[in-house]
């Protein structure tokens, strides 16, 4: 799991679900699933909605789509049919690697 | 026509066309939708109206192409990696200038392995910010893909005096060559099963053929076998790219997901095969086994769109048009 502390919004209980269910996307270059590596930004739970910001780590490439649509899925199989699901790429967040989880910092050398 | 063009067509056509495609759905700004498609108009234009046509056409898109980078560089501030596939993008609208304006055919050759060289570089650098790299190998990867720029640049401006330029670009290619096998993230995988196996092993191939045509080109300057180099670099390294990543960008283009099957790196061996014979009938002058590469060359793309679209899942019946 990625450094939590340092980021309160995520640990809630609630937010450990939908970061469970998002770290069965992975990311299709690396191998890696997109909350070790520090991709998801911000996760809004309202009532009838759910909203969560994905950080893009490249601001080119098409694969950004791909890894809406599939945390979007995995997200959708979790909660009740009538909740919304938007999962959107936060453009003006930018990716570093100290967003990845502590076990894969060290796994990639850092 | 087309055979006396085929590198350009190749380059600026195929090429220019499909990377243009990837930023412009990436990017999502409707005006970035006419890159690809001018660079694609460039084809038939050449084979109608002529080459003075389809360079404005392949000109103005390599313009257009630099534009989207400058735009997200404004936008969103400038990396390592944006900035060599930038200067790779810049090096399409030269290598077009060179072609129209002096013809130079080595400078324009080296103009569009730049382009190419320096995008696919770019985009490995970018993922291999996921690891973490000696500050040797971040300076070393900016210091060889600065010389390659360098070298296309007084290559395409000084055609005259630009025999050292061809040098200094292959030396700047080697350098490149050894740090993606060294420090690319994804070569890592080689030994793994599925797409991610197989795109380690295309990516590892790729590089090594870059790495022979540039050692050719430097150990041998104008042999008959380093006459090969651009094959090598277009069709071994260039090809090894696109064979690894499609099964990565079509989902993202063609929104499925095609199955995995051994069978993807059969093109990659036909590839690699028919340019050793393309070396060896360059070296001894062989012309049929020139003729014979060739057609290998042609079955190794054709062979692997076809295991490709066979790969592919059937389109789900919400996605059926009515």
């Amino acid at each position: 799991m990625p450094d939590l502390q340092a980021r309160p919004d995520l640990t809630s209980p609630d937010h450990q679900r939908y970061l469970a269910a998002l770290s069965q996307v992975a990311d299709p270059e690396i191998g890696e699933n997109i909350v070790e590596l520090g991709l998801v930004e911000r996760i809004e739970s309202l009532p009838g909605r759910l909203c969560v910001t994905l950080v893009p780590t490249s601001l080119m490439c098409p694969m950004a789509d791909v890894l809406v649509e599939q945390a979007g899925e995995a997200l959708r199989a979790m909660v009740p049919a009538t909740t919304e699901v938007e999962v959107d790429i936060g453009w003006d967040a930018q990716w570093t690697p100290q967003r990845m989880s502590p076990a894969l910092r060290e796994r990639l050398g850092w | 026509m087309a055979t006396a063009f085929h590198g350009a067509l190749m380059v600026w056509a195929c090429f220019g066309t499909l990377i243009a495609l990837e930023r412009a759905v990436a990017l999502k700004h409707p005006a970035t939708w006419c890159v690809p498609l001018l660079a694609g108009l460039g084809a038939p234009l050449l084979l109608a109206a002529g080459p003075a046509a389809a360079a404005w056409a392949w000109g103005l898109a390599g313009c257009g192409f630099v534009a989207m980078y400058l735009g997200v560089g404004s936008r969103h501030g400038v990396s390592p990696h944006l900035a060599v596939e930038a200067a790779g993008a810049c090096c399409w609208p030269l290598g077009v200038w060179a072609w129209a304006w002096h013809g130079d055919a080595g400078a324009v050759s080296q103009a569009g392995m730049a382009f190419l060289v320096l995008t696919i570089a770019g985009e490995r650098r970018e993922l291999a910010q996921f690891v973490r790299l000696p500050a040797a190998a971040r300076l070393g990867f900016l210091l060889a893909a600065g010389l390659a720029f360098a070298a296309t640049v007084w290559r395409c401006v000084l055609p005259a005096r630009g025999a050292p330029a061809g040098l200094l670009w292959w030396m700047g290619s080697a350098a490149l060559a050894l740090w993606l096998l060294r420090f690319d993230l994804v070569l890592r995988a080689w030994r793994d099963g599925g797409w991610r196996g197989h795109t380690a092993r295309c990516l590892g191939l790729g590089c090594l053929w870059l790495l022979a045509a540039s050692v050719l080109s430097l150990a041998a300057p104008g042999s008959p076998a380093a006459t090969a180099a651009p094959h090598l670099v277009l069709l071994g390294f260039v090809f090894s790219m696109v064979f690894g990543h499609a099964p990565i960008v079509l989902p993202a283009l063609a929104r499925r997901q095609p199955r995995h099957t051994p069978r993807a790196t059969w093109p990659l061996w036909i590839m690699g095969a028919s340019l050793v014979v393309r070396l060896a009938g360059q070296q001894l002058g062989e012309p049929r086994w020139l003729q014979a590469a060739g057609v290998a060359h042609a079955a190794a793309i054709l062979l692997f769109a076809v295991v490709m679209a066979a790969a592919m899942p059937p389109r789900p019946p919400s996605l059926r048009p009515r």
